[in-house]
């Protein structure tokens, strides 16, 4: 405690580590002094780093001082890379055709490139070819052959009546008799007819699957063969 | 040749062409960042052979200094880093503690020739426990205090060396010195 005053009150720890190692200014050396005989905290915080500071000045003391400074050796011929002046790609670039001979031992290399290029684009080129050859004509989208479709095209009266009735305004659906109303939902899987129509060239005419109609098949059947023989056999 | 030269200039000439240049900064500096390893590692032969290591690793990144800080900042901080990789390396090494029990041993017997017979031993366990006691110090507050005690620097040139500011300095030594009080209770109190 210092006159009554808490120990934490002081702060002074800079001013007790400068005082100990003699850097605290001479103006404030006497006034420290003066606080510290009268400071008890203060007193105690001095007597117990100065424990410590004593410690490590014997420790330095004994097994430091008596040793010799070693001999560092530096080696002179191993600096880093990054020391050496940097060199820009232009001065490395003129620095390769300096004489006739660097000139000329480029102008091959680069002439072996050049061949070396033409050479890849060709194959490359030949190859593509190659295979562009060899591309089916089914797969080509610029080759579909318009004027013979293997669907037949609904006509366009066989459409859902429901796609009229849906478009009609709320009133107008309340005024169709009730026998004639269709629901939308079921009118929506309205099976259109099976009229066929004459295939065409046009290219609106392109067959889609939702106009897919399969046709009737007409061959002969074996269950009518046999009822054929039964007949035959007891007529 | 070099003598009237400061370290900044000599760093330059050791850039551009007079690579030996370098080897005056090693002499100004040698002794300091032998102190300054000797109290980070406490041991003589790690502190010798990190001071070397240090020297070498700034000679070969010369040119990575752009003359943002001072030479001896530079350094300290090449040796502080080198000495800590010191400290990881010896870690890792399983035969670490056996190795210093030996070499404790070794010490306190070349120390009893040195000293009287009655304190002797008593000194040498005491700078055994301080030893002990700094190293255990966090790194920026060992090196306060190693830089104060073994370099014998000033507080505003640690404040410059480590580019903190002067009240830091004072502050961190305080608490180092805290600490190791903490830390030295196995120490007699008639110590001094």
């Amino acid at each position: 405690m210092r006159n009554g005053k808490d120990m934490n009150s002081c702060l002074f720890g800079e001013e007790l580590v400068a005082y100990i190692y003699d850097e605290l200014p001479t103006s404030d050396r006497a006034a420290f002094e003066e606080h510290l005989l009268d400071c008890s905290g203060c007193t105690a915080k001095f007597a117990e780093i100065s424990v410590s500071r004593l410690g490590v000045f014997e420790w330095h003391r004994d097994e430091f001082v008596p040793l010799a400074t070693p001999t560092f050796v530096i080696p002179y011929q191993g600096r880093n890379v990054a020391a050496e002046p940097k060199i820009s790609w232009i001065d490395a670039l003129r620095g390769l055709v300096a004489s006739p001979m660097r000139l000329a031992a480029a102008g091959g290399a680069m002439a072996i490139i050049a061949v070396a290029f033409g050479f890849a684009f060709l194959s490359f080129s030949k190859s593509a070819r190659d295979i562009q050859a060899r591309v089916p004509v089914a797969v080509e989208g610029s080759r579909v052959d318009l004027a013979a479709p293997t669907v037949a095209k609904v006509e366009s009266e066989s459409q859902p009546v429901a796609i009229n009735i849906a478009k009609t305004t709320k009133h107008e659906y309340r005024s169709v008799e009730r026998s004639q109303r269709v629901h939308p939902v079921v009118a929506k899987f309205a099976v259109p007819s099976r009229k066929m129509s004459i295939p065409t060239t046009s290219a609106t005419n392109v067959p889609r699957l939702g106009n897919y109609v399969e046709p009737e098949d007409t061959s002969l059947r074996l269950a009518d063969l046999m009822a054929d023989i039964d007949t035959k056999e007891f007529e | 040749m070099f003598a009237d030269l400061t370290d900044e200039k000599l760093l330059a000439l050791a850039v551009d062409s007079e690579p030996e240049a370098f080897g005056e900064i090693v002499r100004r500096w040698e002794r300091k960042i032998f102190a300054l390893c000797f109290g980070m590692l406490g041991r003589e032969d790690e502190a010798r052979d990190a001071a070397q290591e240090a020297f070498v690793a700034a000679y070969r990144n010369i040119a990575n200094f752009r003359g943002e800080a001072k030479v001896s900042s530079w350094l300290h901080r090449i040796a502080v880093n080198q000495c800590l990789t010191t400290k990881r390396r010896a870690k890792t090494r399983s035969e670490e503690f056996l190795d210093e029990e030996r070499h404790e041993e070794d010490r306190v017997f070349v120390a009893a020739a040195a000293y009287s017979p009655s304190n002797q031993t008593e000194q040498a366990e005491r700078n055994v426990i301080v030893r002990q006691a700094v190293g255990s110090l966090p790194v920026d507050l060992r090196q306060v205090v190693v830089m104060k005690e073994f370099e014998d620097m000033t507080f505003q040139e640690i404040s410059d060396t480590l580019e903190i500011p002067l009240s830091t300095v004072k502050s961190r030594l305080y608490t180092a010195l805290k600490q190791l009080r903490s830390k030295l209770e196995r120490l007699p109190m008639e110590i001094g």
